[in-house]
């Protein structure tokens, strides 16, 4: 039998990024790894521990995020988190009879928007009040964004965006569409 | 020319070009297309809807009936843009609308003469007979006549924006009451959003000499303006029209970024807004009240506000002898303002018979206009004197005040009705009709300008009070505060047509004649006579015309009540709240792992659940969809056929109650299933209707993932957690969708095995993976999932790796299939070769069906209880004669089988009552060689080998059937466990 080999599409291929118009950029920011974390009944807090033990933190509350050495830790909706960057071997071996543990690395890809017009674009594409006294930096939204749902983390100096991996082509057309109308509008607002 | 030699807010060192009717004229910057057409002296600009009446400049704002135009050329053409808002901008190219073939000489005027046959209502008595004249001659008539402006008929080749904003405080409208109200709050730390419909902030400040703290009106609303702009919690929104109040908060707004511009240069023309709002503050002002007299539509008959604005803040005489008729101290203070622009005054007509008489200008206290002449521009008015003489007065332009009516729609928006204030006559805004909305200023009836500012520093710091913030120091400006001294007139008696609604013609007759025919109450007044039901909706004639009925009626004003306010308070472009939305921009598209090597075959594609999958891949020397389909159907069933299946959800399912869980929300038991086992499951709605099918894989003692349909995976995933959540949040169980994660092929045919042992890191044989096994896998060395599962009816297999891999593993796939003489295939393949199988999809468990109407009885479990399985027991649901699910072959001549057919016995009629069912499915069998069909038959399951008739009203084909039982092909399914 002939060698087999498997390789990964960056799901980036052909979508021309980075990309900057006016007062914001737009580059692929997709985390390591990402792992969904629900813990069974009663198990919050023997997840917490075991999270921190590994190098994590304690479960965020809703709409917060945390950080440890060895990974980033989201709230992912009701009962339900996301771990960033962590071992995905040693995060099921922790968590096992714990919580549901249920790889997504392959299922969510992101991006992050920066610059001092990051905000603008996603009042264009997202619902949310994204002003900093409504989420500041480390804020996680589940919400929707171009029509199609997406997680949404705040930066010191922008968004990052996660969108389901088949959405990809869709929000960064639309994305960079946005910074290119709202760098035309900058120039005609002056 | 009649631009005034010094005043006005425009840049009178830059001068631009642009056209109207193919005439070049020019115009200043801070013109608006309406000033620079009256400093061009061109006073006839439009003609009416109905009677085709030649019509100028009647306002200076959004609120403006008759100078409406064509804009721009070619697909950009927008009909019916207020020449009154239009900013001018160098090389702009108006045209006049609903005229032909000029506007001076217009044909439809005819329609003039025709005025007393085609009064209110003329529609509904003239068109109603002989009916077959309906669709061949009154509609196309009618066509033609009605509309104003044309439409290109091209795709729009302008930009639109939609966007979202969130503030503490809305402000709408910066006039004094606004600004007051801005400042207030945004001095006080709030975050403000203060949107006007101007391309200048002031409002009125900026069309009256008013002089605020010692400086002018325009000055001190540069200065707050000034002051506002530098604060960074406010954000000002000038040309931004809030166009209606929601729920909880939430407004719609037009900004109308580039319209002033030739050219939007890549930027959105227009964005539409939605702005969510903890308070808001209406300071919209208030839309002055024309008249109604004879001949009340001529050119040169204007607002007198509008006169004073195009003065003060154009610089723009609109009449070379003008005439004031007001019937409050409006009147007045326009003569002051034509006297201090040095304009001829012939006459301040004031119907108040105690008015005082200004200084140097003709006065007639008592009098009221009876009629106006000059066809084309006004020429004279003639006027009834208080003691009942008549007399004649030379004038071409005659200025007109009766009153103000506040701008109250937005508080309307929510069926509330405006409030009657009788010391003002005026409606205005009612208490708390829409919450944390307030009015102030002019569109609260505070009208002078010391009561605007105050009314609007108060409703400030109200909101900041709610808000919780702090207020700041913030001092009332000294302004006038003249009291209102008015005398409601609304209409002047007399022969002769008196417009109320000029765009839709609607005359003071009309309403008589609507009030002779008892339609009476206000809605019924207004369908019946079209008044307000044009592009302005009725800003200047409303308020009139339900006057005008109560006067009629004997009742007041309050009594006959107002029609309903709706959003949008302006026109918006659908284009613009569809922003984005045309051609790819519809929805968003989702793309399947092998989406690239797709495109490579040369794929033909279909929407699913947003996702585009690949239909059919034609090779050379096919000609038609069918050809590249058959040769597909035949690769799986005789080698090997490789489909990506990726877009049917997966969920995966943990948890120590996942299996009851599962068996709570499948009508079969999953609890059962072995570790390394998949099932076949079905899912029905609480009233025992099938939902949804898939199949569900034990990969562990407490794991599961199930699949779904890939339309349905969203909509079971909610129903799912609704399970979970509220049906019985006792189950320990949790869900995550993981559709997105695994990229999962079906491969399928006799030869599926032999590629798979060509592939996977350890091969598989019929004893370590028999039908409806799973297990994990390698590839590669990466970890994958193997499910032995057919939907073809072939010995198949769907394996799948992490999505990032999807691409190369589909590229190995389809390498290994075309080398065992095989290939890719499509979703027109999928569906024959499950047609052959008789498996359902969507097309049959349409959201009528019952487990039983499929030939699924069997899946509901004994035992246990499932959701839907109460409901499904219903004698209803489980009757002989219920449509059941049979297969169709032609049985006569006609070969045809189309899906959406009819069923009708062999003597029957294909008419409602005597429908039996309906084919759900249809397509040729490459396989057996005819036509096939899925068909739900009333009573079906026992009336195999009988024939029926399919009827396709739409195509016109009827086809003989036989019934016959399922599957069509391989029914002892031996080719599933080869």
């Amino acid at each position: 039998m002939d060698k087999i080999t498997l390789t990964a599409r960056d799901a980036f291929t052909g979508l021309g990024l980075p990309h900057a118009a006016g007062h914001a950029s737009l580059r692929a920011d997709t985390p390591a790894s990402l792992l969904a974390i629900a813990p069974f009944a009663g198990q919050g807090a023997a997840v917490s521990d075991a999270l921190k033990k590994l190098g994590g933190a304690a479960l965020p509350g809703a709409g917060q995020s945390a950080k440890g050495k060895a990974m980033a830790l989201w709230w992912g909706g009701h009962g339900q988190w996301l771990a960033l960057g962590a071992d995905i071997g040693a995060l099921h071996a922790a968590l096992a009879g714990k919580a549901a543990v249920v790889d997504q690395s392959d299922g969510w890809v992101g991006f992050a928007i920066s610059g001092s017009a990051a905000r603008d674009v996603l009042g264009r594409l997202c619902p949310l009040d994204t002003h900093a006294s409504a989420m500041p930096p480390g804020h996680v939204a589940r919400s929707q964004y171009a029509h199609m749902m997406a997680i949404i983390h705040v930066l010191e100096n922008g968004f990052q965006v996660l969108v389901m991996r088949s959405f990809l082509k869709t929000a960064i057309e639309e994305t960079k569409a946005t910074l290119d109308r709202l760098a035309a509008e900058a120039a005609l607002r002056g | 020319m009649s631009r005034l030699p010094k005043g006005g807010l425009i840049d009178r060192s830059r001068t631009i070009p642009f056209s109207f009717d193919g005439v070049t004229l020019s115009g200043h910057p801070g013109d608006t297309l309406a000033s620079a057409l009256l400093a061009n002296d061109v006073r006839l600009v439009g003609r009416s809807f109905k009677y085709h009446r030649p019509r100028g400049i009647l306002s200076a704002g959004s609120e403006e009936p008759n100078a409406l135009v064509e804009l721009g050329e070619g697909a950009a053409r927008l009909p019916n843009t207020r020449a009154t808002t239009q900013e001018l901008f160098a090389g702009l190219v108006a045209r006049s609308q609903n005229r032909w073939p000029s506007l001076s000489r217009d044909v439809l005027a005819v329609n003039d003469l025709m005025a007393p046959f085609l009064g209110a209502g003329f529609y509904y008595k003239t068109f109603m007979w002989p009916k077959t004249f309906w669709e061949r001659v009154y509609e196309p008539l009618i066509r033609r006549a009605a509309g104003l402006g044309r439409l290109s008929g091209q795709p729009d080749p302008d930009h639109y924006d939609k966007g979202f904003l969130h503030c503490d405080l809305l402000v709408i409208g910066a006039g004094p009451a606004g600004l007051m109200a801005a400042l207030a709050a945004g001095r006080a730390g709030a975050r403000v959003v203060l949107a006007d419909e101007g391309a200048q902030m002031g409002g009125r400040l900026l069309a009256e000499r008013l002089e605020l703290d010692g400086a002018s009106g325009n000055d001190w609303a540069a200065g707050v303006v000034a002051e506002l702009a530098s604060l960074p919690n406010v954000q000002l929104m000038p040309r931004t029209a809030v166009t209606g109040a929601y729920d909880h908060g939430s407004y719609a707004a037009l900004e109308r970024v580039a319209d002033h511009l030739a050219k939007a240069q890549g930027a959105p023309r227009q964005i539409f807004w939605r702005i969510q709002a903890r308070r808001a503050i209406l300071a919209g002002g208030a839309i002055e009240r024309p008249i109604a007299f004879a001949n009340n539509d001529r050119p040169g008959i204007m607002l007198a506000g509008a006169v004073r604005r195009y003065i003060n803040q154009y610089g723009v005489a609109p009449g070379a002898r003008i005439a004031v008729f007001a019937n409050g101290d409006e009147g007045a203070r326009t003569v002051a303002d034509l006297q201090a622009a040095g304009v001829e005054v012939a006459a301040l007509l004031d119907a108040r018979p105690d008015a005082k008489a200004p200084e140097g200008v003709p006065h007639f206290a008592g009098a009221v206009v009876v009629d106006t002449r000059g066809r084309l521009g006004l020429k004279s008015v003639t006027i009834r004197t208080a003691n009942g003489g008549t007399q004649t007065i030379a004038a071409d332009c005659l200025a007109v005040s009766g009153g103000w009516n506040p701008n109250v729609h937005l508080t309307c928006h929510q069926n509330a009705r405006p409030v009657w204030r009788e010391d003002i006559a005026a409606f205005v805004a009612p208490d708390g009709a829409v919450p944390a909305l307030v009015a102030a200023g002019a569109a609260a009836g505070a009208f002078s300008t010391h009561a605007a500012l105050q009314t609007g520093l108060e409703a400030g710091k109200a909101a900041l009070k709610e808000l919780g913030l702090k207020p700041a120091k913030t001092p009332l400006p000294k302004a006038e505060d003249a009291p209102i001294h008015l005398a409601p007139l609304w209409h002047v008696p007399g022969k002769g047509r008196a417009w109320l609604d000029f765009q839709n013609d609607v005359t003071v007759k009309d309403v008589r004649q609507a009030h002779a025919e008892n339609f009476v109450p206000v809605e019924h007044l207004k369908r019946y006579t079209t008044l307000g039901m044009a592009t302005d909706q009725g800003k200047l004639s409303n308020i009139a015309g339900l006057a005008i009925m109560a006067e009629l009626t004997g009742r007041s004003i309050p009594e006959v009540g107002t029609t309903t306010f709706r959003p949008p308070y302006l026109p918006v472009q659908i284009g613009t709240m569809g922003a984005h939305g045309a051609g790819q921009g519809f929805a968003p598209h989702r793309q399947t792992p092998s989406d690239a090597l797709s495109r490579e075959y040369g794929a033909s594609w279909l929407e699913a659940g947003l996702w585009h999958r690949a239909a059919w891949y034609p090779q050379p020397g096919e000609k038609f969809w069918r050809q590249a389909c058959e040769r597909e159907v035949g690769w799986v069933r005789n080698a090997v056929g490789i489909c990506d299946v990726t877009t049917l959800g997966k969920i995966d399912i943990q948890g120590p109650d996942a299996a009851a869980f599962l068996d709570f929300v499948y009508t079969n038991t999953m609890s059962t299933l072995k570790i390394g086992r998949v099932r076949y499951g079905l899912m029905l709605r609480e009233d025992g209707t099938v939902v949804d099918d898939g199949t569900c894989a034990r990969l562990g003692d407490t794991h599961y993932v199930i699949t779904t349909t890939t339309a349905a995976a969203g909509p079971i995933m909610a129903h799912l957690e609704f399970v979970a959540q509220v049906l019985c949040p006792q189950r320990d169980v949790q869900m995550v969708s993981v559709t997105e994660q695994w990229a999962q092929f079906a491969i399928a045919g006799p030869k599926s095995r032999a590629l798979l042992n060509g592939l996977l890191d350890t091969p598989i044989d019929n004893d370590s993976f028999p039908y409806m096994a799973c297990g994990p896998v390698a590839v590669g060395g990466i970890a994958a999932r193997l499910f032995r599962i057919s939907f073809s009816g072939e010995h198949a297999y769907e394996l799948a790796v992490p999505a990032r891999y999807g691409d190369s593993l589909a590229r190995l796939l389809v390498d290994r299939a075309k080398a065992l003489g095989g290939g890719l295939y499509g979703m027109e393949a999928l569906n024959v070769l499950r047609i052959e199988k008789g498996h359902i999809t969507h097309a049959e468990i349409d959201g009528r069906y019952s487990a039983f109407d499929i030939s699924m009885p069997h899946m509901l479990a004994a035992g246990k209880d499932c959701i839907g399985k109460a409901m499904a027991a219903r004698p209803g649901m489980v009757e002989a004669e219920r449509p059941q699910l049979v297969g169709l072959k032609p049985a006569g001549v006609v070969k045809q089988l189309k899906a959406g057919a009819i069923m009708v016995e062999l003597d029957g009629e294909p008419v409602r009552e005597q429908i039996r069912g309906h084919v759900t499915s249809a397509c040729f069998s490459p396989t057996l060689g005819h036509p096939i069909a899925l068909a739900f038959v009333a009573g079906g399951t026992a009336r195999i080998g009988q024939q029926i008739r399919a009827v396709d009203l739409l195509g016109g084909v009827e086809t003989l059937c036989d019934i016959v039982a399922l599957p069509f092909y391989d029914p002892e399914g031996g080719r599933l466990r080869g």
